[in-house]
């Protein structure tokens, strides 16, 4: 994975609020990407950086609130930050509830917004992690033979090596050498850990 | 921008069709003068254009585009026009002539040729042209090109003539539409709180919309609203169909009515007694407002009233004059907390150790000595009765009898508590009380919201420059580029905050052209009525001093009222932690001289610092704990749209004296 700088995405239909914002992030060090609309958002080509959006609640076109849906519709998991130049509580009680990290009321103070944006940064660099380790596993699955992976769905439902082995009608020394192979090529430590794994992949135990 | 960079003698109707429906379709403001910007600087061939849009107080420059290497950048801005961009005395000539300016070859001889601008920029083709929105002058669009002469030729301008005509148009929508949105947002606030039932109609009997306490009222739900079953018209019962065709034909004459009572049929054929007071949309349309105060409460009290004068007994005295023997009926007796059979040593040992209000015992008193000095017969008076930490109110009526020479024998009367009708009445007072702080709030809170919005805008950028540029000063080393950058910044947005001060009062004056005939007295007496009960909350003397002979004045008899109510207002709220000290409220009208007359509101409350006087009539100023700094701004707004003056000074040595002076009528 490529170890860029963090991106902070910043969301504003005001050129000056746009302008200060970038300033802000780029004075603290981080990597800042302004835009004007939604759209501009969507077309831009993103870095693969952990990053965060900060979001105007009133945009052109679409609310705020209903952009972080669509963004959640389409897959993009980015942690989002509110910001509204005179919010109410209902509006940020949705945001938070649809998984906003903070919801600021203009004008806010500067550590506020800096610390939900790592707060943001921090939160999708951990959803990063867990994505790649999943795209591992998926890759290293991959390599099982069909025959492996249905041994590896009976190991992970409990079966023991006799039972799978009369299951499949193939011999007990064939299914070890099996197993063996599945272990190694998923780089399982334990029959624990293939369990673990299974659960990640989402594979049905049965 | 694809198909704005279609060669020009391609050019045919169809591209003008589709370039004057991106302009006509862009609703925000920014986005509708950047593409106008890109479109006529592509298609009129130009190197730089400027854009002047015309305000109360002067064109100011609202945008410039200017190309290089094929590109076009646009920079939106709000500046005073200046000649560093732009020939001078062109814009003046199409301000002045509202015709276009054509020069083909700016550096020969022409009638602008002396313009400092053009001595010094030299540019060859300049095209200057005004944007009318049918008479009126939106803007103006500046052109020009320094490389080539005859740039602007007549196919060229014909196309730019017709997309300035769209524009003007859509400017003005542009700017309206801005408002409209910010104002739409907090009508619904207002309508979805469910404080106050409301309600959107038409006269033809149709329910547009309705909160939830209004359904509630009236028993009906969200779907019947969406079906259209809720008409106004089938739920008011035929004894109320009369007193409606009157409140009808008062929404159709002065867009607003109210508070009437009246009652509608619920959906279960039950009825529920209402205040209502209702508003149109807009002057002469078919759609309006209505707020509605549910009247079962009032209506309670009202009967509990009826019973008790029904069930009461009067309390009675007889006073024999030339002996000064005073009789007390048993009832009075209770009325005034003495134990049955207490004996008085004549009247004035009654009256003195009566528990009355010491104001209302003063009164009585005054009344009663006048009634037998002038030879009258009858006296009624309300007094309030003080029994530990209740008040009680009772109707005193009298009547003396005289032998034949005048002199007086008996005075007599009965006595009759009414506390109950008085909590009636006070209840009655505080719904209507309640209804026209609603109507308030929808024109002046609501405005006052959309401004804090608009404010907060540039005051988060402030925030954000501010906090950006500290950082970049304590990098190390310092970027102070960088930091001169955050300051410019900071310069341009807080212009921007105080721009928008400036477009409430536009606003306020906008809103001015009702031209109603207003009695400043009676005005004055409405608006003491609706502050009663603040008053007698507050403890507060009152005494007006209102000139008989007053001219009439011209305006908006609602908003006058609001300046009036509102000085009232603040001079309770100023006197409302005095101490020991008398709470006098003073109100004078008078004329100042033959073409002005004058209203004044004196408090005795901590006066007002010589040094604040100034800054007091600033939007968002305020020396209020909780308030927005918006009443005197906005006061201060409304009196200067009818052309006439608010100031303030001290009251004697204690207090303040708000005064504002309005120009009579001119005799027809």
């Amino acid at each position: 994975m490529a170890a860029e700088r963090p991106v902070v995405f910043v969301i504003d239909d005001d050129p000056s609020m746009r302008h200060a914002l970038e300033d802000l992030v780029a004075s603290v060090g981080l990597e800042p990407r302004v835009f004007a609309t939604p759209q501009d958002f969507l077309q831009a080509r993103r870095a693969d950086a952990p990053s965060c959006l900060v979001l105007d609640v009133r945009l052109p076109g679409a609310s705020g609130l209903a952009f972080q849906q669509e963004l959640a519709k389409a897959g993009i998991h980015l942690p989002v930050i509110f910001i509204t130049g005179h919010g109410d509580i209902p509006m940020s009680v949705r945001a938070i509830k649809a998984g906003a990290v903070e919801f600021l009321s203009k004008p806010f103070r500067d550590q506020e917004l800096l610390d939900a944006i790592h707060a943001g940064i921090e939160r999708d660099r951990l959803q990063r992690q867990a994505a790649a380790a999943i795209a591992g596993l998926q890759q290293r699955f991959a390599t099982l033979t069909e025959r492996e992976r249905e041994i590896m769905a009976l190991v992970i439902a409990g079966h023991a090596n006799k039972r799978i082995a009369a299951r499949l009608g193939v011999a007990e020394g064939t299914m070890k050498v099996h197993r063996g192979q599945i272990m190694r090529k998923m780089l399982a430590q334990s029959v624990q850990e293939l369990v673990r794994m299974g659960d990640l992949l989402g594979k049905p135990k049965s | 921008m694809s198909m704005i960079a279609a060669p020009l003698e391609h050019l045919d109707l169809a591209t003008v069709l589709k370039v004057s429906q991106a302009v006509s379709g862009e609703m925000a403001l920014d986005k509708l003068l950047d593409t106008l910007m890109r479109t006529a600087v592509e298609y009129a061939g130009a190197e730089r254009a400027v854009l002047m849009l015309a305000r109360e107080a002067g064109p100011r420059i609202a945008a410039e585009a200017t190309t290089s290497s094929e590109r076009v950048a646009v920079r939106l801005c709000d500046e005073p026009v200046t000649g560093a961009l732009l020939a001078e005395t062109i814009l003046r000539h199409v301000l002045r002539a509202r015709e276009n300016v054509i020069l083909d070859d700016a550096s020969a001889p022409n009638p602008f040729s002396s313009d400092p601008y053009i001595a010094r920029r030299q540019p060859r083709s300049v095209f200057c042209l005004p944007l009318m929105n049918q008479a009126k002058l939106i803007g103006v669009l500046y052109l020009e090109n320094n490389v080539a002469a005859g740039a602007f030729a007549p196919a060229r301008t014909a196309v730019l003539k017709l997309l300035a005509s769209q524009a003007a148009i859509s400017i003005e929508n542009g700017r309206l539409y801005r408002n409209l949105a910010e104002r739409e947002a907090r009508i619904r606030r207002l309508f979805d709180a469910n404080i106050i039932g409301i309600f959107m109609w038409d006269f033809d009997g149709g329910t547009l919309d309705a909160n939830d306490v209004f359904l509630r009222m009236i028993g009906y739900d969200r779907e019947d609203l969406a079906a259209l079953r809720i008409r106004w018209t089938d739920m008011t019962p035929p004894e109320w169909r009369e007193r409606t065709a009157e409140m009808t034909r008062e929404l159709k004459l002065h867009g607003q009515a109210g508070p009437f009572e009246k009652e509608y049929f619920r959906k279960d054929g039950s009825r529920v007694p209402v205040l209502l007071g209702g508003a149109t949309f807009e002057p002469g349309g078919n759609e309006g407002v209505a707020f509605v105060l549910e009247r079962t409460e009032l209506k309670r009290a009202e009967e509990r009233y009826e019973q008790a004068i029904a069930a009461a007994e009067a309390g009675f005295w007889e006073w024999d004059v030339p002996k000064d023997e005073f009789f007390v009926s048993p009832k009075l007796l209770e009325m005034t907390d003495f134990a049955p059979g207490t004996r008085f040593a004549g009247r004035a040992d009654f009256m003195a150790r009566a528990p009355f209000h010491p104001d209302d015992r003063m009164q009585w008193e005054r009344a009663v000595k006048e009634l037998f000095a002038s030879g009258g017969t009858r006296r009624t008076m309300e007094i309030r009765t003080i029994h530990g930490d209740e008040t009680h109110w009772a109707l005193l009526s009298g009547m003396c009898v005289r032998d034949a020479a005048g002199k007086i024998l008996r005075w007599t009367g009965s006595a009759t508590d009414i506390t109950a009708r008085k909590l009636a009445e006070q209840a009655l007072r505080e719904a209507q009380g309640a209804l026209a702080r609603a109507n308030r709030a929808t024109t002046l809170g609501m405005l006052g919201a959309s401004i804090v919005h608009e404010v907060n805008q540039p005051l988060g950028a402030i925030a954000a420059s501010a906090a950006a540029g500290s950082r970049w000063l304590s990098a190390q080393p310092p970027d102070l580029d960088k930091a001169q950058r955050a300051l410019e910044r900071i310069v341009n947005d807080s212009r921007r905050a105080s721009a928008v001060v400036g477009r409430l009062r536009a606003l306020v004056k906008r809103q001015a052209p009702r031209r109603d005939r207003v009695d400043l007295n009676e005005a004055i007496r409405e608006v003491l009525a609706l502050a009663q009960d603040e008053v007698r909350r507050n403890d507060i003397l009152v005494a007006t001093s209102l000139a008989a002979d007053l001219p009439v004045v011209e305006g908006d008899r609602i908003q006058i009222q609001q300046v009036v109510l509102n000085l009232v207002v603040n001079a309770i709220e100023a006197m409302s932690a005095l101490d020991g000290r008398r709470r006098q409220l003073t109100i004078g009208s008078a004329r100042e001289d033959a073409n002005a007359v004058r209203v004044e509101v004196r408090d005795s409350g901590p006066g007002v610092d010589p040094s604040h006087a100034e800054r007091l009539f600033e939007a968002f100023y305020t020396t209020k704990a909780d308030g927005m700094g918006m009443g005197l701004a906005i006061s201060c707004a409304i009196i200067e749209a009818h052309g006439g003056r608010l100031w303030v000074g001290p009251n004697g040595s204690h207090g303040a004296a708000f005064c504002f002076s309005l120009p009579v009528l001119a005799a027809t």
